[in-house]
């Protein structure tokens, strides 16, 4: 099946990282440990990744990254007081899983 | 380049860096990055990447425009880490300026990087009520009078540290339906909401405000919007998307772009909606979804800022800053092949 996403790690520097004519033409999605998802099959996808200095990760390498970082939050999430956990208010819940896209 | 110059009349013109003045359809050559650019209008809104903040930030206080904003208070990864850290960004970079008197975390906030205010600061640390407010001057935080409620988490809207409404907000369950108004000294309780809430958004003045999403019972988002008239609160068309803890800026009650926030207490969203006085639309995510971001308040739907937050990872913050366009704003475009 040919996919729809590729994947790179890349570190976002902030201001052009992202241009607004690269954000016109394809969308992006940020993920935990520096992933990030461009369409696959695309030229303006290559050409953001090659500007970014992006390491090309296959999906399953990528989401392994994302799980180690989920991971790493739910155990440090684990860990917090009970009274933390569960406030008055709903403000800080267990870390969920994520997904990659095909 | 013979035959651009035979067809437009002029050379093409060399500039280190991106060419602002250039007109539209103009052709220059960027010294710097050994390019050639031009000048197009955007036909959609996009968000782009901005400098990223000194410190990582979740739940701060947010202010200003896209190319003047300021980002105070809130927390870094871990618990409770609540700092009183400000920042000020040109449009480029963040620059660490002089924290508030006493961290804390989900306050309101609004004005501008030179005029601002922080009420309502929902601070584990017992000894500073939460109703406190401080007023920022572009060069320090005073403590001034606190609000008479005991309000926090809710929307802000005005445009100085002389002007601000505080709308709904906690206490829980439902989230109050108290507003409150200051005017430089004193705060003042004007007409209710029809609905509380708390981790809701706002933007506008003090005469003509706009407030939505939030949560309304103890665990459901909703996505009702109210608009403000200056005399009382009027429930408008919903959001597309019911969300609280999103970032949100606009004019009055007839313009107005939130985006990013939590639809449950597990998933952070991208999604971007504009208000145009009349109900919601759908626009272009953010790149990366993250909730409890700051806004500059006084930003536009043409021009927007979000900062900070936190990602899907919750617990994970961030430093990242994005930058939204609207349709209509200058693109510079570089000719790759």
């Amino acid at each position: 099946m040919a996919k729809t996403y590729q994947y790179c790690v890349a570190e976002n520097w902030g201001k052009g990282f992202i241009d607004h004519v690269e954000s016109q033409r394809i969308t992006f999605k940020g993920y935990p440990g520096n992933v990030w998802q461009v369409p696959a099959y695309n030229k303006h996808g290559n050409l953001w990744i090659s500007k970014v200095a992006g390491v090309v990760k296959t999906k399953d390498e990528a989401q392994a990254i994302v799980d180690a970082e989920v991971q790493a939050a739910q155990a440090a999430w684990d860990a917090l007081p009970d009274a933390e956990k569960a406030p008055a208010v709903e403000t800080n819940t267990r870390p969920a899983d994520i997904t990659l896209e095909e | 380049m013979s035959t651009y110059k035979k067809e437009v009349g002029t050379g093409v013109q060399n500039n280190a860096g991106d060419y602002t003045g250039a007109v539209e359809g103009q052709l220059w050559y960027n010294s710097t990055d050994k390019s050639f650019q031009f000048r197009s209008f955007s036909t959609a809104g996009a968000w782009s990447t901005g400098g990223n903040l000194n410190a990582i930030k979740q739940q701060s206080g947010g202010a200003g425009t896209q190319t003047a904003a300021l980002n105070f208070g809130g927390r870094s990864t871990g618990s409770p880490n609540v700092t009183g850290q400000t920042e000020s960004y040109n449009g480029t970079s963040w620059t660490e300026l002089a924290d508030m008197n006493n961290g804390a975390v989900s306050m309101g906030g609004t004005g501008t990087n030179t005029s601002a205010l922080a009420m309502g600061k929902e601070d584990p640390i017992p000894s500073v009520p939460a109703q406190s407010t401080e007023s920022w001057n572009g060069t320090s935080w005073t403590e001034v009078t606190a609000m008479s409620s005991h309000t926090t988490r809710m929307g802000s809207a005005g445009v100085s540290n002389t002007s601000v409404l505080a709308i709904s907000g906690l206490p829980p369950p439902d989230g109050s339906l108290l507003v409150e108004q200051w005017n430089g000294s004193t705060w003042t309780e004007i007409a209710d909401v029809n609905d509380g809430r708390w981790a809701l958004s706002a933007n506008g003045t003090v005469t003509n405000a706009l407030a939505y999403g939030g949560i309304d019972t103890p665990t459901t988002n909703t996505a009702v919007t109210e608009s403000w008239n200056g005399s009382s609160w009027t429930e408008v068309h919903d959001l597309n998307t019911a969300r609280r803890e999103s970032g949100s800026c606009g004019a009055d009650n007839t313009s107005a772009i939130v985006y990013g926030g939590e639809t449950s207490s597990t998933v952070t969203v991208a999604n971007t909606e504009q208000w145009n006085g009349t109900c919601w639309t759908e626009v272009a995510d953010l790149a990366t979804a993250r909730n409890e971001l700051a806004a500059g308040k006084l930003g536009t739907t043409s021009a927007a800022i979000g900062y900070g937050g936190q990602n899907s990872v919750p617990g994970g913050s961030l430093v990242n800053t994005e930058e939204w366009n609207g349709a209509g704003s200058p693109v510079t475009e570089t000719i790759t092949d």
